[in-house]
């Protein structure tokens, strides 16, 4: 007998596991099950928006993705293919487990989201697309998400094949052993791409809020003279947020046209870089913090002249909040609800879009021209 | 000239057309119950979800005696009782320091004087660069003296693209006829541009609302189905459990008729009925919107009886609890013939309605409260699985529902599983709420936001309201000279008179059970 869930609750179904072959019947018959169970003449009915396949490397990461996916079928209903490579099947090689997530739709239940997990050993990684091929829902979007520790064409053959299933290609640069190298291969790749396959890096909406504020903050009706003169940068950040400052600074660069100069690893923790722009010189100071979250902490820009000062300083005071610290004093004048998404939260918002987002490949490449000049 | 966005790198990409731009919220009447109720619980929400744009101050401007601080906490009480989302402290205490106070009378011009050096104290605090949003959350009455006085002060700045906004937001009902109703819209177009004026509609910032044009135009199937060779009527129901409540002081004097045909309804109808817009384009939609106003059909004296039944509701039951009749409530005439529902027949003379009823019915003490728009289609020809004239198949349905769940069903006809030919209509339900887990923002806060970003799009112009007026004018003038003191009855908690069934019963249709 099925649990009823409290109204607009996701309730997930125990997986059961089942054989390759088996997973489309597991399925049909989990959703009769439902339809048995809550009687009375309503029936099941399923909501899906999209085919979400995600990759990762090993079952740590699929446990904690595991803990994601309600968030993430809750706004986006979804059929979810969760492949995790380098685990131990209980038999053979690789093997599935299928699971329903539903939730109370009046008197009828509403099943939002089919789960199957397939865990392939080593030596069958090179299978999983064939497993997503065949149990993907037809006429829906697809969309990869590259929940690898490896930047994605650094995978080789197995991100290739299911990159191409997929209209959609989400990655997180997080914890990239060489984010140099990384950050090039991924530019590289995205370039690469047709217009009809959209790339996109859970970096990037990691720090939309600030993207968002600051371009709010220095908007040139508010601060006329912010933007064309700023001659400083001062970032901090916290540890593993490397690729994401650069993807920021990147941001920056793009958008108000800076061209890199140079760039110099001062520290293990701190570089900075040098941009240009009609003959005036941006420089760009990092720091990374001892400790702290993978997050932007504090962003300074300068934009004084000799005659007129002009600073602000824009932090994170905590989870949920930015504020801002105005020239010459160091008590947040403004503070503003910026809080840090959970990662369901951005792949579920991302999920729902559809679209080639031009800013942010300007900012891939702006960042991939700064590593560039850093590698010099 | 029209106002333009202007240059700003960091914002490209983040919906610039769309983006809420820094201003200033000044709410005239901002001590009063919808600013208690509604707008501050709106930009409290607004804030939590990060919409607000960075430079952004609230500053209430009423009779009432507060200052910054009894301001905040008037408006705590309100965001406790009314927001959708929890007040948490923290975030309470960031943004409470947005909102400020002025005590003033609205027709007293050193009262304007003293909101115009406080909002450019205000506007040097936060970097907001001069734009305001004037929200008239005040009596009818008031509105012509607020908005000279407005002006007169200097706070209208021209719209030549160079110049900060100001922007206007006008309550309804504006007028109660269409004299009235041009006298109020002459009045601001004397002080402000047509483009700086918002006349808010708070129905149509409902998300199903917004969502009919989605469907009809984001949707190939729908639209080839939408006009007379395949719809058989549609029907709109705006019911309202409660009663007249705290309102009969206004309400005694309105009625359903000017409280909701002319505004809310005839907009939804404006919606499912215009023809396709070529561009998402504020002025472009209204137009299309205009062209449905000006097709409805006059309803007449000769032809009113077979298009109008109004009624009001008598003593009953709501919920199983003896409630009073119209006239026994506080603050209402005992001889008041007000209506407290209406129900109308009305046709739309053009090429893709001609012929299709629109079936309209509202009213106050209904079994329950919901708002829907329900397209039906014509049957299927009365052969195969349509040949037996006892149990017809029921026809296909497309309900769109408004409040309280908003969402869309589609009725479908389908074969019950089994050796026997059985078809059976299967309901196939989409509900915001539950397919997408998040709640959909308040009207009141899409609209804010749309103002803020100078989106006119869900927004009344002036040629949509004085031609419902005038449509409305008709019914009223015909009430008017019947010199009746009678008026149909209807027992609270049910849905309505006998005569409202009888009127689209004489077509062989029912109204639809909610």
């Amino acid at each position: 007998m099925i649990a009823k869930p409290p109204s607009s609750k996701i309730v997930g179904l125990k997986p059961k596991r089942v054989s390759i072959s088996e997973i489309d019947a597991a399925l049909s018959q989990a959703w009769m099950q439902l339809n048995q169970d809550i009687r009375g003449g309503h029936m099941v009915m399923r909501a899906c928006m999209s085919n979400l396949i995600i990759y990762c490397d090993n079952v740590e990461e699929a446990a904690a993705i595991s803990q994601e996916i309600s968030k993430i079928v809750e706004a986006h209903p979804s059929r979810i293919l969760l492949l995790i490579g380098g685990g131990q099947p209980a038999e053979g090689n690789i093997e599935a487990k299928v699971s329903i997530y539903y939730t109370a739709l009046n008197d009828a239940l509403q099943v939002c989201a089919e789960r199957i997990d397939v865990i392939a050993s080593a030596l069958a990684v090179e299978r999983l697309p064939s497993v997503a091929r065949s149990n993907l829902i037809g006429d829906l979007p697809i969309t990869l998400w590259w929940s690898s520790r490896q930047p994605a064409p650094e995978a080789g053959e197995l991100f290739f094949q299911l990159a191409e299933l997929a209209n959609q290609i989400i990655y997180d640069n997080m914890g990239w052993v060489n984010p140099a190298k990384g950050v090039a291969s991924m530019t590289r790749w995205v370039a690469a791409q047709q217009d009809t396959q959209i790339v996109h890096n859970l970096a990037w909406r990691r720090f939309a809020n600030w993207r968002k504020l600051i371009g709010q903050v220095l908007d040139p009706q508010a601060e006329p003279d912010a933007l064309n003169n700023i001659n400083l940068i001062e970032i901090e950040h916290g540890p593993h947020a490397l690729v994401l400052t650069w993807l920021f600074v990147g941001w920056l660069a793009s958008r108000l046209q800076w061209k890199s100069v140079d760039g110099k690893r001062l520290s293990d923790s701190e570089m900075i870089w040098r941009f240009q722009k009609n003959q005036r010189e941006i420089k760009v100071d990092v720091k990374r913090l001892p400790e702290g979250e993978p997050l932007l902490y504090r962003v300074l820009f300068d934009w004084s002249r000799s005659d007129k000062p002009g600073r602000l300083c824009f932090e994170r005071l905590d989870h949920d909040r930015i504020g801002i610290v105005e020239s010459l004093s160091t008590v947040p004048a403004r503070v503003f609800q910026a809080s840090v998404p959970t990662r369901a939260a951005l792949i579920s918002a991302q999920l729902a879009y559809r679209n080639r987002e031009k800013v942010f490949e300007d900012a891939i490449k702006a960042s991939n021209e700064m590593s560039g000049v850093f590698q010099k | 000239m029209s106002e333009k966005p202007y240059e700003n790198p960091l914002t490209a990409g983040i919906n610039v057309a769309h983006a809420p731009q820094p201003c200033t919220l000044v709410i005239f009447g901002g001590g009063g119950d919808l600013s208690r109720r509604k707008l501050l619980p709106a930009v409290f929400n607004q804030a939590l979800d990060g919409e607000l744009p960075a430079n952004f101050a609230v500053l209430g401007f009423a009779i009432e005696n507060m200052d910054d601080v009894s301001y905040r906490a008037f408006a705590r009480k309100g965001i406790e009782q009314f927001s959708r989302q929890a007040l948490e402290p923290t975030f309470w205490a960031d943004f409470e320091t947005r909102l400020h106070y002025l005590q003033g009378s609205m027709d007293n011009p050193e009262a304007y004087q003293q909101l115009k050096q406080r909002l450019d104290e205000i506007d040097a605090h936060f970097g907001i660069p001069g734009n305001r949003v004037f929200y008239l959350a005040i009596p009818p009455t008031l509105i012509e003296t607020c908005v000279s006085q407005i002006k007169a002060a200097g706070l209208v700045m021209p719209v030549d693209g160079h110049s900060p906004f100001s922007r206007i937001i006008v309550e309804k009902p504006i007028g109660r006829d269409l004299e009235s109703a041009r006298r109020v819209n002459a009045t601001l177009s004397d002080n402000f541009n047509e483009q700086q004026i918002y006349r808010i509609d708070h129905y149509l910032g409902k998300e199903t609302v917004q969502n009919i044009l989605a469907m009809r135009f984001a949707n190939a199937i729908f639209e080839p189905l939408w006009n007379s060779k395949h719809i058989d009527h549609v029907q709109i129901t705006v019911a309202e459990e409660e009663g007249v409540g705290t309102r009969a002081g206004y309400y005694d004097k309105a009625g359903a008729l000017r409280d909701m045909i002319q505004n809310h309804i005839l907009q939804l109808l404006t919606l499912i009925a215009m023809e396709p817009p070529w561009i998402m384009d504020a002025d472009v939609i209204r137009d299309h919107r205009q062209d449905i106003l000006n097709c409805l059909r006059p309803i007449t004296s000769e032809n009113f009886d077979q298009h109008v039944v109004r009624a009001q509701y008598g003593p009953g039951f709501h919920h199983g609890e003896d409630v009073p009749g119209y006239r026994r409530e506080t603050g209402v005439a005992q001889d008041s013939i007000t209506e407290t529902f209406v129900a109308l027949k009305l046709f739309i003379d053009n090429w893709r309605w001609a012929g299709v009823p629109f079936y309209v019915r509202t009213g106050k003490r209904m079994p329950k409260r919901a708002s829907e728009i329900a397209i039906q289609f014509k049957s299927v020809p009365p052969i195969l699985f349509n040949a037996n004239h006892d149990q017809p198949l029921e026809p296909n349905v497309l309900a769109l529902s408004i409040q309280p769940n908003e969402g869309l069903s589609l009725r479908i006809a389908t074969k019950l599983p089994g050796a026997k030919l059985k078809i059976f209509p299967v309901k196939m339900d989409f509900r915001y709420g539950s397919t997408f887990g998040e709640q959909s923002p308040e009207a009141y806060e899409r609209l804010l936001l749309d103002v803020m970003a100078g989106d006119a799009t869900l927004f009344m112009r002036r040629d949509a309201v004085e031609s419902s007026w005038a449509w409305v004018d008709n019914i009223l003038n015909i009430w008017a000279s019947s010199r009746t003191r009678w008026i149909p009855e209807y027992a609270s908690g049910t849905w309505g008179p006998l005569e409202a069934d009888r009127l689209i019963e004489t077509d062989n249709r029912k109204w639809r059970m909610l």
